[in-house]
């Protein structure tokens, strides 16, 4: 199956969809060998996993009119984002739940503030490099998920809180500034909004601060 | 003798995850080396050379020893208990702090899996400025030399050519950037994002993807 066709599969599942878009259209990167430069070198490698994943093996490495794209399907790891050249970047990968849990149906809170993480530290380091110059719109949307409770294997946050419907979204618009100064504590606020969509009123932000502290530090 | 900490304590979490995530992989890169069994003594001067690479690489790297190749494959083998008795991190960041400049900053750790241990270092990625080589050893390392995990082939070496040097450089204006970004954030407060314009074209852009 083709690197083209992910989209198709990946949609069918629980998944993340993930977009940036700068305030203006314009073309800003210049061509293929920028844009998958820009994504090289902005790349989260907190985790074992890149955010996002560019294949080493040039079939699958598109180069398209408007876009580069790339992605991967590894068993739970099914993904494929691509770089218009506008700036605009979109990024679909399923839940990665699967990989640790028994069974499918749970939502992990440490995952969840680690995938919230890398979609806005990457979105910062796409910024520093100059493509998004005054702001910046974050789509972050969590698909197909209706029933899907929260979780944390190693923590004793077990209530119920289940996603009542099949979409939990944030919309984030920022200024770039305010994004490289102030990365960690959008992270933080976006993944307590996030939470609390699922029906949790008081995430522990003082416990989710110092986990993203270590994860941020490589521990 | 400094006390070596288990990846499956809580506060390990992110590291643990980076090197199941490398096992499930087993294949090597900028960010992740592998060791088969060795004595600290035997590759002190390598590995120093591969953390002070690795500091000066965005989100830093781990080294994990006990994974061998055999045959052109890797083997989860593990240390053995006579090598692992070795390896004290006092007196490794001791010893790598002697040649990097600023200091590399490394834990220590242990990884144990179906009864199998490994060693683990997880190298940071500098704080400010790229951390460079102080001293000379040998032929191996050099006083001056800038070492870095490059694109493509997975090696530690001394910067070669000006694309590697940009790179580096890059990352160190960029943290500089974000540094005083917060500064001004603190001082100024948030600044009201631009409205965005173009909303329609960036929706027909994606094709309904």
């Amino acid at each position: 199956m083709g690197i083209q066709s992910l989209p198709e599969k990946i949609v069918k599942l629980p998944h993340w969809r993930v977009i940036y878009r700068p305030s203006t259209y314009k073309q800003r990167i210049p061509d293929s060998q920028a844009a998958f430069d820009l994504v090289r070198k902005s790349l989260v490698r907190l985790r074992g996993w890149d955010y996002p994943y560019v294949s080493v093996d040039c079939a699958e490495q598109i180069r398209e009119r408007e876009y580069v794209a790339s992605g991967c399907d590894w068993s739970d790891m099914i993904e494929y984002w691509r770089l218009y050249y506008s700036g605009q970047f979109i990024h679909l990968f399923s839940l990665r739940e699967n990989a640790f849990y028994d069974e499918p149906g749970f939502i992990d809170i440490t995952n969840t503030l680690y995938c919230i993480a890398e979609v806005i530290e990457f979105a910062a380091r796409l910024s520093e490099k100059g493509i998004y110059q005054d702001s910046l719109q974050i789509f972050i949307q969590i698909k197909k998920i209706k029933d899907f409770r929260l979780w944390a294997k190693d923590r004793f946050w077990r209530g119920t809180y289940p996603a009542t419907s099949n979409l939990i979204e944030k919309k984030i618009d920022v200024n770039v500034s305010d994004l490289l100064g102030q990365a960690a504590s959008l992270t933080l606020d976006t993944t307590i909004y996030v939470l609390k969509l699922f029906g949790w009123d008081n995430p522990p932000r003082d416990i989710l601060k110092n986990d993203l502290d270590k994860f941020l530090a490589g521990k | 003798m400094a006390a070596i900490p288990k990846t499956d304590l809580p506060g390990y979490e992110a590291l643990r995850k980076r090197v199941d995530a490398a096992f499930q992989l087993l294949q090597e890169s900028r960010a992740v080396d592998f060791k088969q069994s060795v004595k600290w003594e035997d590759y002190k001067i390598k590995f120093a050379e591969t953390i002070m690479a690795m500091s000066n690489l965005r989100d830093g790297g781990i080294v994990i020893i006990g994974v061998s190749e055999e045959n052109g494959e890797w083997k989860l083998k593990g240390i053995t208990d006579q090598d692992l008795a070795t390896y004290d991190p006092d007196n490794m960041i001791d010893f790598v702090n002697k040649y990097a400049s600023p200091v590399a900053n490394f834990n220590v750790v242990r990884h144990e899996m179906d009864g199998t241990n490994f060693l683990i270092m997880s190298v940071r990625e500098f704080e400010s400025e790229p951390v460079i080589c102080k001293r000379d050893h040998n032929k191996d390392l050099r006083n001056g030399a800038i070492y870095i995990r490059p694109l493509g082939k997975p090696e530690t070496r001394a910067i070669q050519n000006a694309e590697e040097m940009r790179e580096l450089l890059d990352i160190a204006v960029e943290k500089k950037m974000r540094r005083l970004a917060g500064q001004m954030q603190y001082i100024y407060g948030q600044t009201p994002p631009t409205q965005q314009q173009d909303q329609k074209i960036f929706d027909q852009e994606l094709g309904g993807l």
